[in-house]
């Protein structure tokens, strides 16, 4: 009993219902739910995703959030075509696609803890640029053949029968929980996105803490791009449309917040999981893409609102408002 | 008693900020191993005489000596460096992590980079216990504790750094009796571990009882240092807080109430706010300068802020002229011709990059134009002229910016703009603060001006002789209540002081001690 | 120390735009290069129908620029611009109504849209940028929607031709564009409702202990900003002829810019219509004259960002506090 209070105090509670909720109402309403197909199709759309909430969750435990995710992850599915189709191997292309993300997320970095540009607009701005850039290099390779058959392994191939791209972002969710939990730089971001200006005085060099986590998030949406567009074996333009929407969204629900200091590895996962299983159900529905969208929307409105209402709660305690 | 060699040594301090000189001449020492307190009024220099301390700030004259040495300029860090460790009155705590964690920022326990939360609960655990905190767990999220307890948890962060000095500012300002006496016991303890401890209070009772020497501080500068032994008595120290010669032309205390007869002008009626404001009644008389008069953390600003809606409030009512306000909104008192002068003219009250003749039309907009609502300037020019002369304010030109004026200028721009729609009642809280001498004495002229012409004024201020120039009738605030009222006629500073530090507030439990 | 007897400390902030008229030399120096560069540019024909495309997206930028003037941020322009246009083309095909009721309802619809996002803006103190991109999401999903309903549908001649009328051989919607600019200049310098604004920009606390509803005015211009948005977008689709999901994506990025370069700043307290037009000139000349110089039009996105960038970090050089982070 005490363990259960426990646990619904905990910040990713919420995501944790949602999801068990969610899977219930599927495996009631639909055959198709607990299918082999269906599970491989929710793998897939969960292991990237998941992959960049990570790098996202530890921007919002500092206080920030990066919306120019999808259009690296798009960057770096097009970069991919461009380095397989040029003939270069697969240990040369995964580094060189991902050294191209860590890049966009250093820039971010800097414009946003060096420049001091607000982190919407910059990251608008690099967005913006980046899907430019992006779609750019796409008109040089549309139509492009089937990748090459080592770098499909990368998105089809199974380990105990489960897809690599599922194993990686486990192996990330093991890495961010400990980092998170367990190093000093991984706490450092509590601290910032806790209490700035007393993070300074405790001597934390915030700028530097921040620019890391752009810089990670950046890797982080390369990555998934490489898994994503590796499973659907070519470069597409369509790689990474609104996730950085879900994964704001995600990282809220599973117990961030934009007022920065909370969050965890395993609640950006299960965020995750609730927004690839709603969109599931909205499939078993037959929901028009485009409503699915509407509802994303209305629920990401949702978030910030109470997100915003609790932490005004908070000023009226102390007699700000 | 043996005694204790000196230890800090404050030589001859002197700092500015602009006109308004805050520490003048000031030398005193403090000796290892000793908790030595200093007493002050609000503005008396004790804040200001800490930031030098602890390197937030450098004296424009003399210096300071630490076992010996001088030290000349050093910054914060160098102080950390130093030894002198000081908690802030604002919390710089991490409400979002563990006990833990705000007790040992920088992850002191780790085993091959890892931090080790074993190890990490178990030191906290024995700190905790240590000092009477053992009820706390040292996982619990910061947040879930009382504020009491979460200062507590400062004054430990700053312990476990292993200071020479640690400084304390009103650390028991949110705390209840018991638990400042708990904080009594620990800072005890560490005297016995010859740490040095300086102690920023009001509560003479707590100083009494706590402090083996008191640095009273007046108007900025050096009143006393009295050894607490049988002869110190809390009158000793409030006479040296208050021992003014007020024979001077600056304050003449008030003796003769100015109040006219007749239905009251506004009435405050069950104001209350958990945990900030215990019931409070009161009402003004057309024509009345009412000051109400508390010590930092008396909920007197607070109340300011209740009445002209700028802060919520849990129960209450309030009228103006005999109707009740339905809902307390700045907008609705505006309405009603209740303004408000802001006691930081920096945060609001002020447009600081706009023109005076702007910063004047705010309150008036909707008289300054006609129906299809385009601003009269050329009346705007005319009513700014004329508090611009009336007030003896200086500037250049009406499309100056108050950002380019004197404090006492901007402050005079601020309280033409407050009586530019002709209120009928004005709250000033604390309408002098940080303006030279001239200024201030224009501006008290100024607010017994309008209310001879029948404006009901409230002042909130923390400076007593201000206060007792003023006003007709003194509320006494303390600990979140009003504790007393002075009529016009019986002011002593004593008097109003004794209310203000011992005044028996409804808002706490049995005394202890 | 560093203070002078008789100076006190005063607030340190600097305020300044690009030297106030900045963007019209800008503007004058982009036509005279074009002029010079490009044959087809500076003819009647060619300047007009650029003016022609700019003031549909000025109507835009409108609401957006009051609401800068106050220090909030309205993201949600470019999706109302183009819903605008849906919406109008779904009254017409499904309700079968006249153009002009149609066009009216969709402005009033998009009004409420925007009062509701002003709304939770001042109720909850959120971040304007945040509920604006939330509203932006929803929206963008209904104007894909209604647009796939009936898609290839096109408007009779009557509900698509007034846009093209004019006085003199100009467009009305560009005489309307100047006029709402003048007028509103104007009324910014004179009037008590619009003269407010800068109040508030400046600082809304202050505005608010003098009787001013900081809240009220800042729901209205929310308001007036999506409905303005949704006008310049039913132009804009009646033009077109029929209802587009691509009308008004990535606009609220160029009415940014728009906003910025001319001398707005995203802390408050400064902007003005007339230079928010010339704004909006510039951008959309750059980009008629990057497509005359045959650039890609991921190119033209990719400066228009870089742009965008510039922009904000030299107004935060120039407006920002020096300590603190308010951007």
């Amino acid at each position: 009993m005490t363990l259960l209070k426990s646990f619904a105090r905990k910040n990713e509670f919420v995501s944790a219902v949602s999801c068990v909720a969610l899977v219930v109402l599927l495996t009631v309403k639909g055959e198709v739910f607990w299918t082999a197909g269906n599970f491989e199709s929710l793998q897939a759309s969960i292991a990237p995703t998941a992959i960049m909430a990570f790098g996202m969750m530890a921007l919002l435990i500092c206080g920030y959030f990066d919306l120019s995710i999808s259009s690296t992850m798009l960057l770096a599915g097009i970069l991919c075509g461009h380095l397989e189709y040029g003939g270069a191997p697969i240990y040369v292309t995964v580094p060189l696609v991902l050294l191209a993300g860590f890049a966009v997320g250093c820039l971010n970095g800097f414009l946003v803890a060096r420049l001091r540009i607000n982190a919407l607009i910059a990251t608008i701005g690099t967005q913006y640029i980046g899907y430019g850039a992006a779609m750019l290099l796409w008109d040089k390779i549309r139509g492009g053949a089937k990748f090459s058959e080592s770098f499909i392994l990368l998105g089809e191939g199974k380990m105990l029968g489960v897809y690599y791209a599922t194993w990686i972002m486990l192996a990330l969710l093991a890495f961010f929980s400990f980092a998170l939990k367990y190093t000093s730089a991984g706490r450092q971001l509590y601290f910032v996105g806790g209490n700035r200006e007393a993070s300074r005085l405790m001597g934390f060099n915030d700028r530097r803490i921040i620019f890391g986590a752009f810089a990670a998030t950046g890797l982080l949406a390369s990555l998934a791009g490489i898994l994503a567009v590796a499973r659907i074996q070519s470069p597409s333009q369509y790689t990474g449309g609104g996730v950085h929407m879900t994964c704001m969204i995600a990282c809220v629900v599973g117990g961030g917040s934009f007022a920065g200091g909370r969050g965890s590895a395993v609640g950006a996962l299960l965020g995750v999981a609730f927004m690839s299983l709603l969109t599931n159900m909205f499939n078993l529905l037959e929901m028009k893409p485009q409503l699915q969208n509407v509802i994303i929307g209305l629920i990401l409105v949702t978030v910030i609102v109470m997100d915003g209402y609790l932490n005004l709660k908070k000023l009226r305690e102390i007699g700000k408002a | 008693m043996e005694e204790k060699p000196d230890f800090l040594k404050i030589s001859n301090i002197s700092k500015s900020y602009g006109v308004v000189k805050a520490l003048s001449d000031v030398s005193f020492s403090i000796r290892r191993g000793e908790i030595h307190t200093i007493l002050g009024e609000n503005g008396a220099g004790k804040s200001t005489l800490v930031k030098i301390i602890t390197g937030e700030a450098s004296p424009d004259q003399g210096y300071i000596e630490l076992d010996g040495a001088r030290v000349l300029s050093f910054s914060p860090r160098d102080a950390h460096k130093m030894g002198i460790y000081m908690v802030h009155q604002e919390l710089a705590i991490f409400e979002n992590l563990t006990v833990a964690e705000n007790i040992y920022t920088d992850h002191s326990f780790k085993t091959g980079g890892r931090i080790d939360y074993k190890k990490l609960y178990e030191e906290t655990g024995k700190k905790l216990d240590m000092f009477g905190l053992g009820a706390v767990a040292p996982d619990t999220p910061l947040a879930s504790l009382t504020l009491a307890n979460q200062q507590m948890i400062e004054i430990l962060r700053c312990i476990v750094a292993a200071p020479k000095v640690i400084i304390l500012d009103e650390p028991t300002s949110g705390l209840n009796d018991h638990e400042a006496g708990m904080l009594m016991d620990i800072l005890r303890r560490l005297k016995d571990e010859n740490m040095t401890i300086i102690y920023i209070s009001h509560r003479l009772k707590e100083i009494m009882r706590i402090s083996d020497r008191v640095t009273v501080l007046r108007d900025g500068h050096f009143a006393a240092t009295l050894v607490n032994d049988e002869h110190l008595t809390e009158n000793v120290l409030i006479n040296n807080m208050v021992g003014r010669d007020l024979s001077g032309s600056l304050y003449k205390i008030k003796t003769q109430s100015g109040a006219q007869e007749g239905a009251p002008l506004l009435e405050v009626k069950n104001f209350v706010k958990k945990n900030t404001l215990h019931e409070t009644n009161f009402t003004l008389s057309r024509g009345e300068v009412l000051g109400v008069f508390g010590l930092e953390g008396s909920g007197a600003s607070r109340l300011s802020r209740m009445i002209y809606g700028l802060e919520r409030f849990d129960g209450g009512s309030l009228s103006v002229s005999g109707k009740t306000i339905p809902r307390v909104t700045p907008r609705a008192l505006v309405k009603e011709r209740v303004m408000y002068l802001n006691n930081n003219r920096k945060l609001a009250g002020l447009l600081p990059d706009m023109k005076v003749t702007d910063n004047m039309s705010l309150p008036i907009l909707d008289k300054l134009s006609g129906k299809l609502g385009f601003i009269d300037f050329k009346r705007l020019a005319g009513i700014t002229e004329n508090f611009v002369r009336r007030f003896s304010i200086v500037l250049p030109s009406l499309s100056a910016k108050p950002k380019n004026l004197s404090g006492g200028n901007q402050q005079k721009v601020m309280l033409s703009a407050c009586l530019v729609p002709e209120p009928e009642i004005l709250i000033a809280n604390e309408p002098t603060r940080g303006i030279d001498v001239g200024a201030k004495t224009e501006i008290h002229k100024f607010l017994l001006e309008i209310a001879s012409k029948g404006v009901g004024v409230i002042i909130f201020s923390s400076e007593l002789p201000e206060l007792m120039s003023l006003s007709d009738r003194i509320l006494v605030m303390r600990n979140k209540a009003v504790v007393g009222e002075v009529k016009c006629g019986d002011y002593t500073e004593q008097a109003i002081m004794r209310h203000a530090a011992f005044g028996k507030s409804p808002a706490e439990g049995t005394e202890n001690g | 120390m560093d203070k002078k007897a008789g100076m006190t400390p005063v607030s340190q902030t600097r305020r300044f735009g690009f030297a106030d008229w900045m963007i019209v030399y800008l503007v004058t120096a982009l036509f005279i290069f074009l002029s010079l560069t490009r044959n087809a540019f500076f003819t009647y024909s060619n300047v007009h129908s650029i003016l022609h495309e700019v003031s549909f997206n000025f109507y835009a930028a409108i609401g957006f620029t009051l609401l800068i003037i106050m220090g909030e941020l309205d993201l949600s322009v470019g999706s109302l611009f183009g819903f605008g246009g849906a919406m109008m083309g779904f009254f017409i095909f499904n309700y079968k109504m006249s153009a002009p009721a149609a066009i009216a309802l969709a402005v009033a619809v998009s009004a409420l849209i925007g009062l509701a996002a002003g709304f939770l803006t001042v109720k909850f103190r959120l971040n304007s940028m945040m509920v604006t991109i939330g509203v932006m999401m929803v929206v963008k999903g209904l104007n894909w929607y209604l647009v796939n309903r009936f898609s290839g549908r096109q408007f009779a001649l009557s509900a698509r031709r007034f846009v093209s009328g004019g006085i003199f051989g100009v467009k009305w919607t560009i005489i309307l564009m100047v006029v709402i600019a003048v007028v509103m200049e104007i009324l910014l310098a004179k009037s008590r409702h619009l003269k407010q604004l800068y109040y508030i920009g400046h600082n809304a606390d202050t505005a608010i202990l003098y009787g001013i509803n900081a809240k009220a005015v800042k729901c209205v211009c929310f308001a007036i900003s999506a409905a303005m948005s949704a006008f310049g977008g039913v132009l804009m689709t009646a033009r077109l002829a029929h209802p587009n999901v691509t009308v008004g994506s990535n606009l609220e990025i160029s009415i940014i810019t728009a906003a910025v370069i001319s001398g707005a700043s995203i802390f408050g307290g400064r902007g003005s219509i007339v230079r928010t037009m010339f704004g909006v000139i510039f951008v959309f000349t750059l980009i008629n004259g990057m497509t005359s110089f045959n650039i890609n039009t991921y190119v033209q996105q990719i400066i228009l960002g870089a742009i965008l960038i510039l922009a904000i970090y030299l107004d935060i050089r120039a407006n920002a506090e020096p300590t603190g982070e308010r951007a």
